[in-house]
């Protein structure tokens, strides 16, 4: 019993350091205004902290924020056609070379931006999380390690990361759609049109609405999409080693095919066309739902494969 | 005591060494030997991938024009696996971009770097456990269309590490 009291005590005085620590560190406010075109171009850069960009009505960017006693300064270039937003360190671990001396609490900086909403937008980060909304121009969106969220507005739009997750929120409205990842998970909800969405070792989660072209992929990662297909939709997904599992639904129907090499694939289809894999392990099943006017493929390594309508 | 063993007959791709993991982290080492290259990469590198990708996609196209049903399907199979593995164009672009890697890692930060060499082992693994079912079954079309994939999955990450580089670019 001693011993758990010495802990919580121990947890309790070192949250209490790190608080004090955080406290310790004095941001600076920072606004500025700077006018600019209804579809012009604009890159934004962040390191650390946050970057939270929204869409509004005038021909301005506005950029409200705060900022750590590393940060050196935001750097603001107009030219033609566009502006560039970068915040710039005071010892830049780009120019050096290196990360080691980079105290990411002292570099954050935290930058709420509103830009026109119909701007060609590029906004990147390196550990900062990155969120987006109202964007209606084409945006993209990238991160090493933060997360990258948005809703989707623009009819194209990209969001990566190396490690963050990427999360993606449409409304039904078709969009061209590019989600990708490397070990951070992928998740889209009620995206349509051309949708694809990739990661490595991150799982990807979609939710479908009357989609027409959509593509999805992970190595290892398990991948689940769910929801509508447009009437001639297609969809294929893979994994290498992760489960697939897809519950689908088309107006005409669909024409499946499941394929795994070692893979179980199994059905839960409300008539029971699918039958499962023979022996337990591997094989390819193919069939047809209603008319069969949409195309679903999909295809394991080592992965179970399940098919759902429901 | 050593002595000299008789070479062994090879059945199979698994049965070759590429196939084994290796033994301990060699990027380090590889790290080491490697002088860094900042920024100079960015251009060549997005060519190399973009030749590689198309390569590949090439590739991919002439693999569903084979198709499984046609005669001599295997025969194209292991053809097109092949010319995937030893096409010189492909694999001196792939080369190039694996050589240019530790300098782009080294401008990341180190948390991200990992992740991307743990990413990069994921489909290493994935590309070898294929091409060991791919030793046993060459005209498996599943199997070339899976390792074909992986093989555009790895080109995109490590074209991916570039363009997170691309951060710091002057615009």
């Amino acid at each position: 019993m001693k011993r758990y009291l010495a802990l919580i005590a121990t947890a309790l005085v070192a949250t209490a350091a790190a608080a004090a620590g955080a406290a310790d560190i004095t941001t600076t406010a920072y606004s500025k205004q700077v006018p600019v075109g209804a579809t012009d171009r604009v890159n934004i850069n962040n390191v650390a902290g946050s970057l939270n960009i929204t869409a509004w009505d005038r021909k301005e960017v506005d950029i409200q924020g705060e900022l750590g006693p590393d940060v050196d300064r935001v750097e603001i270039k107009q030219g033609e056609g566009g502006v560039d937003i970068r915040v710039i360190l005071k010892d830049d671990p780009w120019n050096n070379n290196s990360w080691k001396n980079v105290s990411w609490k002292r570099s954050e900086a935290d930058l709420r931006i509103r830009v026109p909403a119909g701007v060609r937008l590029e906004a990147s980060t390196v550990s900062a999380s990155l969120t987006a909304s109202g964007l209606r121009g084409k945006t993209r969106l990238k991160s090493v390690s933060g997360d990258v969220r948005s809703d989707v507005v623009a009819p194209d739009l990209e969001a990566k990361s190396v490690s963050g997750d990427v999360e993606l929120t449409g409304s039904g409205a078709a969009s061209r759609l590019r989600a990708n990842s490397v070990s951070g998970d992928v998740t889209l909800n009620k995206v349509a049109g051309d949708v694809e969405a990739k990661s490595v070792s991150g799982d990807v989660e979609i939710q479908l609405q009357a989609a027409e072209d959509v593509e999805v992929a992970s190595v290892s990662g398990d991948v689940a999409v769910a929801g509508g297909l447009a009437n001639q939709g297609e969809l294929e997904a893979e994994s290498v080693s992760g489960r697939v599992r897809i519950t689908a639904q088309a107006p005409g129907g669909y024409h499946y095919e499941l394929k795994s090499f070692s893979g179980r694939i199994k059905s839960c289809l409300s008539g029971g066309q699918v039958e499962d894999s023979k022996n337990g392990r591997g094989g390819s099943v193919s069939g047809t739902l209603g008319q069969g006017s949409a195309t679903l493929r999909v295809k394991s390594h080592s992965g179970n494969v399940e098919l759902c309508d429901r | 005591m050593s002595r000299t063993e008789a070479p062994q007959k090879i059945s199979s791709l698994q049965e070759l060494q590429q196939a084994a993991s290796p033994g301990r982290d060699l990027w380090p080492g590889i790290e080491a030997r490697l002088a860094p290259r900042r920024r100079s990469w960015n251009v060549p590198a997005s060519i190399a991938a973009g030749v590689v990708l198309v390569t590949v996609g090439v590739l991919i196209g002439l693999q569903f024009r084979t198709g499984a049903s046609l005669p001599g399907a295997q025969e194209s199979g292991a053809l097109i696996r092949a010319s995937l593995i030893d096409d010189p164009a492909y694999q001196h672009q792939r080369q190039e971009l694996l050589r240019t890697l530790p300098a782009r890692l080294e401008s990341l930060p180190p948390e991200s770097r990992q992740r991307i060499r743990d990413g990069l082992l994921a489909i290493q693994t994935a590309k070898q456990n294929i091409e060991a079912e791919l030793g046993r079954d060459a005209g498996n079309v599943l199997l070339q269309e899976l390792f074909v994939s992986t093989c555009q999955e790895e080109i995109r990450v490590l074209t991916f590490v570039g363009y997170v580089d691309g951060f710091n670019q002057e615009i």
